[in-house]
């Protein structure tokens, strides 16, 4: 079985070799990423010269395509793949920095709105990628997978539960292949129904962060609709984020109970293990900012700094997303997957529907 | 002891807020 993610759960370097060899990796991220955010820079500058109106195609979706182009056609020589593997922390770097932008107030209040929405939205996507797996027959354990991944977090999640419920390597690399064949989908679908329905800014971004399972994906298709449905699809995606550990422990006991996989003997040592430590970070500097510790230009710097992480996260999407090997996975997880996600999808915009109305600015 | 990349995300961001406010770091372009 071809695993589409290689499954690492933390960057080790311990030398300054190991150092170096992240370099090839991360000079091929900045190079897609900034040749999407000069192509859009371009565009944009080439409409104002003729004086014509071009659409405005974010410079987070051309990252993704270039990074696509090449992953996909000549290929990422193995010297890359060190590098290229850091993406999902400049996703948390980038993320932490964010808080800059949010007051403790408005993420406690956001957070909290978020957090109702989350439990529904947890309850409903189990329910319902519980039921799918059952009626393809898909493994007991890929279903759990497949569930977890849908309602959580995407890849991480899947790979926390991996280890927790003691399943398959065949089953985590069908169940990430799926997640993320849906985030590539969702990264065109979700802002072409956004404008559609003339959603608000914080209405889509709460949407994006509930419905779009990989944090990265997530972040993405926010920041395509616009620079604040970004920022709001992750502050919902890291609220979602935060509830890995009570779900996955959840799992953890429900296979134990059933023999299928060893008890988890200290539930809270098992919690905080599982917890996502960059949210603290977006929490401290959210607090922090909060305090009035940064002037303004200050606040500049740092959400620039955070733009610059996302940068490298979105152009490492395209270059990790291998469609032959996600096409070679077979149709019935992500059937699944699609089906979940349009269910779970069409309920979260119902759910984000109702508290635009009474609790979103 | 190795730290998670949750971690090393936390203790990079926190560096580079550092920086920012020494003002080491300055007018960030994008």
């Amino acid at each position: 079985m071809h695993v589409v993610v290689d499954p690492k759960p933390s960057v080790v370097v311990s030398t300054p070799r190991q150092l170096l060899g992240l370099l090839p990796g991360l000079a091929l991220l900045a190079l897609v990423g900034y040749a999407g955010k000069f192509t859009e820079q371009s565009i944009a500058a080439y409409g104002k010269a003729h004086h014509l109106t071009l659409p405005n195609i974010e410079y987070v979706l051309w990252a993704i395509v270039f990074g696509l182009i090449v992953s996909n056609t000549i290929g990422v020589p193995r010297i890359f793949e060190r590098g290229i593997d850091t993406y999902e922390f400049w996703l948390k770097t980038g993320i932490v920095l964010l808080g800059v932008r949010f007051l403790l107030g408005d993420v406690g209040r956001l957070g909290g709105v978020s957090l109702v929405c989350v439990a529904l939205e947890l309850l409903v996507s189990i329910a319902v990628m519980t039921a799918l797996g059952r009626f393809f027959r898909l493994s007991p354990k890929l279903t759990s997978l497949l569930a977890i991944g849908a309602s959580i977090c995407g890849v991480s999640a899947i790979i926390a539960a991996k280890g927790a419920i003691e399943a398959d390597d065949d089953d985590a690399s069908y169940a990430i292949a799926a997640i993320l064949a849906i985030g590539a989908i969702s990264l065109l679908v979700f802002p072409l129904i956004g404008h559609a329905l003339g959603m608000t800014d914080n209405a889509y971004g709460l949407w994006v962060g509930l419905a779009v399972d990989n944090t990265a994906e997530a972040t993405a298709a926010g920041a395509l609709f616009s620079d604040a449905a970004g920022r709001f699809a992750v502050l919902a995606k890291t609220t979602r984020n935060a509830t890995i550990g009570f779900v996955v422990l959840g799992y953890a006991l429900y296979w134990a109970r059933k023999g299928g996989a060893a008890d988890v003997a200290n539930k809270a040592a098992f919690l905080w293990q599982k917890f996502p430590k960059f949210v603290l970070g977006f929490v401290l500097v959210s607090g922090v900012a909060t305090a009035g510790f940064f002037s303004k230009p200050q606040i500049a710097d740092i959400a620039n700094l955070s733009r610059w992480a996302f940068l490298l996260t979105f152009a490492g999407i395209g270059l990790r997303t291998n469609l032959a090997a996600i096409a070679r996975q077979g149709w019935r997880p992500l059937a699944v997957g699609v089906v979940g996600e349009v269910v779970v999808a069409a309920l979260t915009l119902a759910m984000i529907a109702g508290a635009a109305q009474r609790f979103l600015p | 002891m190795t730290l998670s990349r949750d971690w090393w995300a936390v203790i990079v961001a926190t560096a580079a807020v550092l920086l920012v406010k020494l003002g080491v770091l300055a007018r960030i372009p994008w």
